[in-house]
């Protein structure tokens, strides 16, 4: 074998490498449970999880609780606690977005996504925003989460 | 204004304009025909074999009859000018869009005006300036690199043109605001506050723009394959002409599904029954897009990675690396691209198994990027001289910019980080890291490469073109650095305005999109002033006519170099 | 020589499209209208109002209140920000806004008060007039939150006023002979949003 392709193979060998031991850690967390990970969407329906829909409309967010009452632009939640959101639509595709907890997770019309996230331990305010653009006023369709 | 006023003005206006065509037709015509005479006279069958043979060795200046002549080179340039227009009118919306972002609320222009800007800026730069691009250097470079035999379509190539050019300016008219990936519901809303009013036209703008590019890539990949002269066998083709080869391919294979989307949404408009919330078929369309949507932004980087391979070696005094590997790592990136179209759609829904696939395929794809990036720095590595001109300096940038971009696009990749990056600014980074260093800057390497061919034999202002070249890296590295910092913050991109606590980073990116602009009217100037001067060298370019490589005899890692 | 001027000519051929274009984009109808307020109006009154993402008025006595005036008044409209998220104040006379598939323009539609008026500022109160030239049933919304925020105008036409009336129309249900397969997720049939008045509006 001359020298270059040894050097060649030597270099895609060590990059797939890598990029094998990234793509077997990521399928590892994303099946798996693991504590105080970020929120996944692929758990199912957890024991204990309070469920609480939520409808995206141009430009709001809409969250009805589980005892019926709702609010928009504005979550509360209690600490350390597990959820489960139920997100649609009523016209265009959103999406839900609260960074600091890693919860993403499209609103899309005529079909429900859900996800399942336990909230931090700690009391604070976190933003949330629709980051899927919809529509003129798309950068109003935001809110403050709040953890109590 | 009165009734009759606007209909007194309109008619003189009509009048003047059909006055002026009429005699644009007649200068074409009869320029057309004295070529037809003349190839006649030679006994030739068709003008443009006529003129690619007259034209066969001599460079091909930039001048009028590019517009009525059809042969490869003269399509070309038109590509090449049109989609350098198509730049600048993206650049200036793009800084527009940096400029109203100035403070948390929306300031200079409405959301409205935002969003069509945030509209055009992505498809006029996308479909309209890296296409035609990525075409016009096509057909300018390749009938010189496989020193074609026969040239016989351009009819039907410069109906592609002039489609492209259509729908190009149907676009910037419809003012539609339905962002580049024009998702249903939002996109069959009309005004006031969904697409825009035109979104329609819109969509048929870019029905014919994707007829046009197709039509193009067909003709193109016939000359390739069926007009090469045998000198030059498919196992010595330029890495250039390979990279088009690809590019094509995946052109032709991947816009059927947008065509027939395009086609079902613009159906909708009439009879709503594909894409609408009752449907519950919403997410078709984005699959369908995508498909297309994911090999497009490769398509538009390919073939700038060809113009890297072609430049590198000139200015390093080397042969390339391996030009085996080359070859590989461009059609493996092809194949890759047609596989990891729903990295785009995580979190919509697809699932576990489908998100896992897409995450690993789009791992996969920095194997054939890092074949192609280890082969560029090795070839630097076994220079001899490296020549720092203006071309140089912007291919090293651009190799530099892709190593982020790509880097901090593998890290998007991933599933459970994608939760937190996609929407935000970090996706926007990541694009514009390898768009601004490959596509604008590889673009303009070539562009000061060729200038001396398309002026006629003048030089371009080395300090000017150094100051842009310095102005546009600067500019793209604190710009996207600036968004890369705010969208791992959780800055969600397309927004005419943002929480205060993120002005920062939008800040820093205003500053860098101005930077970028100044560096582009520098460009302009230093065009307009340099071809002002008298010719003082020769039209030979070094991409058309390279220079002797001295010998390495060692040759290519498998098959021996080129 | 014709080549020495070809480099100025692409540069100008780029400036003059780009303006071109440029300033073609930058005049795109952002939707604002133009209502001529009459100097000596027959009637003139004064409304109060909290803008609050739950619903107008929320905390506020009756939720998203059902309006009354008289043809020829001219309302000023005296909101005040009850919580910090942007809001407008629009009145659509018996138009259709919210037909996400036909493109159903707001004609008609006219915002007296913007999203940059009403600041988010909390207890800030802006204030904006409407005329009410023609009897019949409006609607009043906010656009950015249109489910929620909604109510209805009554303008009651005086004895021997013949114009033509405005025809009721909701808000929220615009003509469906355009889009005969949108529907609503079941949720929001499930669910009817707090506070609206009347039951007049169904999601």
């Amino acid at each position: 074998m001359e020298k270059k392709t040894k050097i060649e193979a030597i270099f895609m060998l060590l990059i797939i490498v890598i990029l094998g031991i990234f793509a077997a850690q990521q399928a590892y967390v994303s099946a798996h449970e693991i504590p105080n990970s970020i929120a996944t969407q692929y758990k199912g329906n957890e024991s204990g999880a309070t469920q609480i829909h939520v409808i995206g409309a141009q430009w709001s967010w809409t969250f009805i609780y589980a005892n019926g009452t709702k609010s928009v632009d504005n979550l509360t939640l209690q600490a350390n606690t597990t959820y489960q959101l139920v997100v649609t639509s009523q016209d265009v595709i959103h999406d839900l977005y609260i960074g600091h907890i890693g919860v993403q997770i499209y609103a899309v019309p005529g079909q429900t996504n859900t996800l399942t996230f336990t909230t931090p331990n700690h009391p604070g305010q976190y933003f949330f925003e629709c980051v899927e653009y919809c529509g003129k006023d798309h950068y109003l369709m935001r809110g403050i989460m709040t953890v109590t | 204004m009165s009734t009759l006023s606007i209909l007194i003005e309109t008619t003189v206006i009509l009048s003047v304009v059909f006055v002026v065509l009429a005699y644009l037709y007649y200068k074409l015509s009869t320029a057309k025909m004295s070529l037809s005479k003349a190839a006649d006279a030679k006994g030739y069958e068709d003008s443009e074999s006529y003129v690619t043979d007259m034209m066969a060795g001599k460079p091909r200046r930039l001048d009028w009859s590019i517009l009525y002549m059809n042969d490869s080179k003269s399509i070309g340039l038109r590509f090449i000018f049109a989609s350098l227009i198509f730049l600048f009118i993206g650049g200036a919306f793009g800084v527009m869009m940096r400029l109203s972002l100035t403070e948390p609320v929306p300031t200079i222009i409405q959301p409205e005006v935002y969003n069509v800007l945030l509209t055009e800026h992505a498809t006029i730069m996308i479909y309209l300036f890296t296409v035609g691009m990525s075409l016009g250097l096509g057909f300018y470079l390749i009938p010189t690199q496989i020193k074609a035999v026969r040239d016989n379509m351009g009819n039907i190539t410069s109906v592609a043109f002039w489609l492209y050019l259509v729908g190009g300016i149907f676009f910037v008219i419809s003012r539609s605001a339905f962002r580049w990936y024009l998702y249903p519901p939002l996109s069959l809303q009309l005004a006031p506050y969904g697409a825009g009013s035109d979104a329609w036209l819109g969509i048929l703008a870019m029905e014919l723009i994707f007829i046009g590019i197709s039509m193009a890539s067909i003709v193109a990949l016939k000359i390739i394959f069926l007009d090469r002269s045998k000198e030059v066998p498919l196992s010595r083709l330029p890495l250039f002409t390979w990279s088009i080869v690809f590019t094509l391919i995946m052109l032709i294979s991947s816009d059927p599904p947008i065509m027939v989307a395009l086609g079902m949404l613009f159906y909708d408009y009439f009879n709503p029954v594909f894409f609408t919330a009752g449907s519950h078929n919403v997410l078709l369309f984005t699959d369908l897009f995508w498909f297309w949507g994911h090999p497009i932004v490769y398509i538009a980087i390919l073939p700038f990675f060809g113009i890297i391979y072609e430049l590198l070696p000139r200015f390093s005094g080397t042969k390339i690396y391996s030009y085996n590997s080359g070859v590989f790592g461009l059609g493996l990136l092809m194949v890759l691209s047609e596989l990891v179209w729903g990295h785009h759609l995580q979190n919509s829904g697809l699932g576990l198994n489908w998100d896992l696939f897409f995450s690993i395929a789009s791992f996969a794809v920095v194997i054939p990027s890092a074949i192609t990036v280890f082969n560029w720095i090795a070839t630097l590595w076994t220079a001899t001289s490296i020549r720092l001109t203006t071309p140089m300096i912007l291919v090293l940038n651009g190799i530099i910019d892709f190593i982020i971009g790509g880097i901090t696009g593998v890290m998007l990749a991933n599933t459970s980080v994608n939760e937190i990056l996609h929407g935000t600014y970090a996706v926007t980074s990541h694009f514009h890291y390898v768009f601004v260093g490959i596509s604008l800057g590889i673009t303009l390497a070539a562009f000061y490469v060729l200038f001396p061919t398309f002026s006629g034999g003048r030089t371009y202002d080395e300090r000017l073109a150094r100051w842009n070249a310095y102005l546009v890296a600067f500019g793209s590295l604190l710009m996207s650095t600036s968004w890369a910092i705010g969208g791992w913050l959780g800055m969600p991109r397309a927004v005419d305005g943002y929480f205060a606590w993120f002005q920062p980073y939008q800040v820093g990116a205003i500053i860098g999109g101005v930077i970028i602009g100044i560096g582009m009217l520098v460009f302009l100037y230093n065009i307009a002033v340099s071809w002002w001067k008298a010719p003082s060298t020769d039209m030979d370019n070094i991409i058309e006519n390279p220079p002797e490589i001295p010998s390495d005899t060692s040759g290519g890692a498998i098959g021996g170099g080129r | 020589m014709e080549g020495n001027k070809a480099g100025v000519g692409v540069v100008i051929i780029i400036a003059i499209v780009v303006a071109l274009s440029f300033s073609y984009v930058l005049t795109t109808p952002t939707g604002s209208q133009k209502q001529t307020i009459p100097s000596n109006p027959a009637y003139t009154n004064t409304t109060y109002l909290w803008a609050d993402a739950a619903g107008w008025n929320f905390n506020h006595g009756v939720v998203n209140p059902t309006l009354n005036y008289t043809v020829g008044t001219v309302v000023t409209f005296k909101v005040t920000e009850a919580d910090t998220a942007p809001h407008t104040l629009t009145i659509n006379p018996g138009g259709s806004v919210s037909n996400p598939i036909s493109g159903e323009s707001r004609s008609g539609a006219y915002t007296v008060l913007s999203i940059a008026q009403i600041t988010q500022t909390k207890g800030h109160q802006s204030q904006g007039q409407f005329y009410f030239s023609k009897p019949g049933v409006y609607t009043y919304w906010c656009t950015v939150h249109p489910t929620t925020m909604v109510g209805l105008i009554y303008v009651n036409s005086t004895s021997g006023s013949s114009s033509a009336t405005v025809a009721p129309q909701s808000v929220l249900s615009g003509p469906s002979n355009i889009n005969p397969n949108l529907q609503y997720s079941s949720y929001l049939d499930m669910y009817t949003i707090s506070g609206t008045a009347g039951g007049t509006f169904e999601l």
